[in-house]
């Protein structure tokens, strides 16, 4: 069987410096200097340059394995799910994803605060490419998982933080879909939330889905993952078996970590 | 799994590069957005879905006030509160999806780094839930046409064959709202000036229209300015064939359909390119 995600040579760069424009005046202003300095050393007109943020990286992923992201802030994790989630296009490179994909990026995207957790719940789950007949056969299960029973018609911009992570997760965590992209998305649950979605991860790991896990929190990830991605830089620098990654980790963190 | 549901990310599509596959996966999300927009309108309100009657009938009255009573223009023999209302919510409806559709990328930027979904479906919904809009007032429109058809000895206005054209009508304002907003928006997402640009347009657009006033007090020689506006042509074809006032020739319409289409046509397309990595420079 082919795996669920095929990740070839993925790179993506982004503009750093001042070309960062805001109205047509910074534009014409950019351009006008640009021409001025028409004759003076390239290397010095060069006002920008380019950032990045994914470099060359490539790997697969199988039905039913579960994959921990691990790598310090500006790794490129998120920029990474995000590629894959099709929110912004690879600068080279090509993935392919083969099943229905519901990508958490951040809590409660495609939530509407003037909607109540009801409406809110098929809006999310249309947002995640889902038909209103499949919200609908799953609906009782998500409120279930959420507990937000009382308050499921209530306009969401009343609820918790806490209410509000555990509602979008339970519908992301209940749909038909064949790959989940998660971006730390559980910190804001309580700890008991915390071990009843990792649960239900593993659970939908089992019946084979594809799991990409980005979190900070090292025991959830290795309760959770068997496999690791070591991403520094932009670059995969680990591929493999967690313990040993998450070893790497530790020690690209601070050398001086043995466990 | 299936392989129906298999998607290739890759980079530097072509500009032709449309996955209508998920046009057709999503369709149940643009019924949800077109609702929510809509929706989102009154809630929270008083007086609800009438916000959406209110405002063009006080505009129609502050027009038989201004135009008919003080300034004594002819209105080709239609009552100046039809005359003027037909205009105004006509008008309404290019003009407010016209502004919507142009900042449905900007204000849905965040959502938009957040999941994917066809991002057409944005100035899509926006464009269906002004259609809506319009729909209820066209109804009120009918209403009052009833009225004084009814009440009123000396009215003599009549729809004619025409009438089967409105909802060609109605399609052309909505390629041309839905292909100037376009470019717009996928301008405004790098350069916020275009914002401002359009609220002015939009403005002095409106008087270019035949709203207030009828093609028969235009001078001949400017009446090409009226003439070479798209939105014209729907007004004052509209007007024709629900009143029986004077009609545009049919080579102008053609063009203004024309026209029209081709603004649509370039504007999906430019922001089909625009939205494939616009949440980093949004």
């Amino acid at each position: 069987m082919k795996p669920l995600i095929e990740v070839q040579n993925i790179s993506k760069s982004y503009r750093m410096g001042e070309r960062g424009f805001r109205s047509l005046r910074d534009s014409f202003h950019f351009w006008w200097k640009e021409t001025l300095r028409k004759n003076e050393n390239r290397a010095e007109r060069q006002l920008f340059q380019n950032f990045w943020a994914l470099k060359d990286v490539s790997f697969e992923i199988k039905a039913g394995e579960a994959v921990g992201v691990l790598g310090r802030n500006g790794a490129g994790k998120s920029t990474l799910l995000k590629v894959l989630a099709n929110l912004t296009e690879p600068s080279e490179g090509q993935a392919i994803l083969r099943g229905r994909i519901a990508s958490l990026l951040e809590v409660g995207s495609g939530f509407h605060p003037d909607l109540t957790g009801r409406e809110n719940i098929f809006l999310n789950g249309a947002f995640l490419g889902m038909k209103k007949k499949e919200v609908a056969q799953q609906f009782d299960a998500i409120v279930q998982f959420s507990e937000n029973e009382a308050f499921i018609d209530t306009p969401v911009k009343h609820y918790s933080k806490g209410m509000y992570t555990r509602l979008a997760f339970s519908v992301a965590a209940h749909l038909n879909t064949d790959i989940l992209l998660l971006d730390e998305v559980l910190e804001l649950g309580d700890l008991a939330f915390q071990k009843r979605a990792i649960d239900k991860m593993i659970e939908r790991k089992k019946e084979g889905k594809a799991i990409l896990f980005v979190s900070h929190d090292s025991e959830r990830v290795q309760s959770l993952c068997e496999r690791a991605l070591n991403l520094e830089d932009g670059k995969l620098t680990f591929d493999g078996q967690m313990a040993q990654g998450m070893q790497h980790y530790l020690t690209s963190v601070n050398p001086s970590i043995i466990l | 799994m299936s392989e129906a549901f298999t998607k290739v990310i890759r980079a530097n599509k072509s500009w032709l590069s449309f996955d209508l596959r998920d046009f057709v996966h999503y369709r149940d999300l643009l019924f949800l957005m077109v609702r929510r927009e809509f929706v989102a309108k009154y809630k929270q309100t008083l007086l609800g879905p009438l916000w959406f009657i209110i405002q063009p009938t006080l505009m129609a009255i502050v027009f038989v006030f201004l135009f008919s009573e003080t300034m004594h223009v002819p209105t080709e023999g239609v009552p100046p509160v039809l005359f003027y209302f037909s205009g105004i919510i006509v008008w309404n409806f290019l003009s407010n999806s016209l502004s919507a559709i142009s900042l449905s990328m900007l204000h849905h930027a965040e959502l938009c780094k957040k999941v994917y979904f066809p991002r057409l479906f944005l100035p899509v919904s926006q464009l269906f839930s002004s259609l809506f809009a319009f729909l209820i007032q066209a109804m009120v429109l009918a209403a009052l046409y009833l009225l004084f058809a009814l009440t009123d000895k000396q009215f003599h206005c009549s729809p004619n064959s025409a009438i089967v054209f409105l909802p060609l009508w109605l399609l052309q304002l909505g390629l041309l709202s839905l292909g100037l907003g376009t470019w717009i928006a996928g301008l405004t997402s790098r350069y916020r000036d275009f914002h401002h640009l359009t609220q002015l347009g939009l403005t002095l657009w409106m008087y270019a229209s035949p709203i207030s006033y009828s093609l028969k007090l235009v001078s001949p020689k400017w009446k090409w300015i009226v003439l070479a506006n798209p939105a014209s042509s729907v007004i004052l074809s509209i007007r024709s064939a629900i009143f029986g006032t004077e009609a545009i020739s049919w080579n102008v319409q053609m063009a203004s359909i024309g026209a029209s289409f081709v603004i649509c046509v370039t504007g999906v397309l430019f922001f089909n390119r625009v939205q494939r990595n616009f949440i980093d420079t949004v």
